[in-house]
């Protein structure tokens, strides 16, 4: 019960603390400020586009006055699971993804391997040169393979033609011009591999290394029994993060191959920007083929997440956080 | 048994050195091409070897302005800046701050750095449109910047989980307020790993071509011009064309040979931990 002109009591009790324990405290509470620009961006950045795609992927888009107008329930959605061209596709990322995760691993492992195994004092700078294909710009490395790929003056064809009496047409058919595709990705997305797995070689602990050396352990039976399953968490890291870059893959399908054979290289990224932007301006069905990319990328990521959560990616603890004890 | 492992040494360093000798042939390919006389370049048998002319720079000079490069740079220094200076404080803030729902918060964060980019595009597209931030070095400054900040956030969070926090505990007993300990004492101590990540997302801002491809036309980046060359159709430039690929990559060549040991530690901060 309130009596005018007299604070309850119990406030008073908490003016009292707060006065107490207020240089403390005050700045505690407003720590949040300094933080904060940078949460309200990102909250802006990815809110309001995920639900703005989710609202036009639901409507009908006038691409003249770039508004949606009528609601058609899932019906894009169905258009898209429908459709052969869209279907192709994301069948089409699936296969350029499991392919070059798949070399890049290989690749990656074999790479870092030999580096650990016959020239680790050079790491450094062996890792720095195997590094460069991952540094330069994907438009570069398009550029690197559109140049040695040339049917006329490329160097790849033209040693070629001195065994086989033929000219290779890299992106007339389906097959090759996936294969180039891949070959370009797993140039770029490799060194991140070779990085992991070094990182991952580096950090086995020693003594289990050496009980099964004692225990007779050698050669591959060594990497398959030992070395691998200790690097478990290493190995699933890489290959989603390798998996999710190759499936995000924009710029060789564009450059490299523009898609075709008709459509045959047709990337995701590459049907969501022609069907939305580029040729018909059919911004909701894109919108629709957004969310669902977006939705098969967010269940890999949980993984992912959940993964390296399980904190020992390289073997370190998390570190006991400060004023956990009186949270 | 000796010579059996000399012998398996010899064939592992011959495997790394043919191993990379093919890894780098492309960017030797391309230094080569920038290089050389047109004539070279469209010789029918391969020329491995030529004396350098700058036949191909000229072309470039003259008939290209460096406004794609002035823009490339304005939106790469702008938009690391400011993803820097944002996402660092963020990341210690995730790292030391207890609350309730830090996972969930933490997650979002994460997450946001692994959002498919053709995911986002539309909705960009659309509203820079309405906007009217569509083919402007500001939109894409800011596109950039709220990339860039979730992979600053996620390396350094990393960083400051395994750091003890009993520096700063010290200099908060000692009286510095929460804030100038950051800033006095877990910066100076992170320095290294806040350039890792700066480097990191340098690199990568400056080679991206996705987002500028589609949010920019006549103000575009440097990746895009360079590969509007490959969009000729036929008979490309092949000369000035690998002339530009190698101007776009001569920045990044440097951050690796200078900066190798800071690039390394952040391309390992990417996959969401550091080595020691």
């Amino acid at each position: 019960m309130k009596v005018e002109g007299q604070p309850a009591p119990v406030a008073l009790g908490a003016e009292r603390s707060r006065a107490r324990r207020a240089p403390r405290r005050s700045i505690d509470e407003r720590r949040w400020i300094v933080p904060l620009p940078g949460f309200i961006l990102l909250a802006l950045a990815t809110f309001p586009p995920f639900f703005y795609a989710l609202y036009l992927s639901l409507f009908n888009f006038d691409n003249q006055a770039k508004i949606a107008t009528q609601f058609v329930w899932l019906q894009n959605y169905g258009t898209i699971l429908s459709t052969s061209r869209s279907l192709h596709a994301f069948g089409e990322t699936l296969v350029i993804s499991f392919q070059s995760t798949l070399f890049s691993i290989v690749f990656g492992f074999a790479i870092a391997l030999l580096i650990q195994r016959y020239a680790p004092r050079l790491d450094t700078w062996l890792l720095i040169l195997f590094l460069l294909p991952m540094i330069i710009s994907p438009v570069v490395a398009a550029l690197n393979f559109s140049l040695l790929l040339n049917t006329l003056y490329g160097p790849i064809d033209q040693v070629l033609y001195g065994f086989t009496h033929n000219v290779i047409a890299w992106t007339d058919t389906p097959f090759l011009a996936t294969e180039v595709i891949v070959m370009n990705q797993v140039w770029q997305s490799t060194p991140f591999a070779i990085l992991l797995f070094y990182s991952g070689l580096q950090s086995l602990p020693t003594e289990a290394l050496e009980a099964a050396r004692v225990d007779g352990a050698q050669g591959f039976t060594f990497l398959w029994l030992i070395t691998i399953p200790l690097m478990r968490s290493i190995v699933i890291v890489t290959v989603l993060f390798e998996f999710l870059l190759a499936s995000a893959q924009f710029t060789p399908t564009q450059l490299l191959t523009s898609g075709g054979p008709g459509n045959a290289t047709e990337s995701i990224a590459l049907y969501i920007y022609r069907v939305g932007i580029a040729e018909t301006g059919s911004i909701s069905l894109a919108a629709a083929a957004g969310v669902i990319a977006l939705i098969v990328t967010v269940i890999i990521a949980t993984i992912w997440v959940k993964t390296t959560k399980a904190k020992d990616l390289y073997g370190i603890e998390r570190d006991a956080v400060w004023g956990e004890a009186d949270a | 048994m000796s010579t059996r492992r000399l012998i398996g040494i010899l064939t592992g360093r011959t495997a790394l050195v043919v191993l990379l000798i093919f890894w780098l042939f492309p960017v030797y390919w391309l230094i080569l091409t920038a290089f050389k006389l047109k004539v070279d370049i469209q010789s029918s048998d391969p020329v491995w070897i030529v004396t350098p002319v700058l036949d191909n720079f000229i072309w470039l000079q003259q008939n290209f302005t460096f406004d794609p490069l002035k823009h490339s740079l304005i939106v790469v220094f702008l938009s690391v800046a400011i993803a820097t200076l944002l996402g660092a404080p963020m990341a210690y803030a995730l790292a030391r701050f207890p609350f309730k729902q830090r996972d969930d918060v933490e997650f979002w964060v994460i997450s946001t750095r692994m959002l498919p980019p053709e995911a986002l595009i539309i909705p960009y597209y659309v509203i820079m449109i309405h906007i009217h931030l569509i083919n402007t070095v500001t939109g894409l400054t800011i596109i950039y910047s709220a990339i860039n900040l979730p992979v600053i956030v996620w390396i350094l969070l990393a960083f400051y989980r395994m750091m003890p926090a009993s520096t700063e505990e010290a200099a908060r007993i000692d009286g510095c307020s929460l804030w100038s300990a950051y800033f006095r004492i877990v910066i100076p101590m992170s320095a290294s790993s806040i350039v890792a990540a700066a480097l990191i997302i340098w690199i990568m801002t400056w080679n991206e071509f996705f987002f500028s491809f589609v949010l920019t036309s006549s103000n575009t980046t440097l990746p895009v011009e360079v590969a509007s060359f490959l969009a000729n159709g036929f008979n490309p430039q092949y000369g000035p064309m690998a002339a530009a690929g190698l101007i776009l990559t001569i920045p990044p060549l440097l951050i690796a040979f200078f900066g190798r040991q800071y690039l390394i530690r952040g391309i390992q901060g990417l996959a969401g931990g550091e080595a020691r």
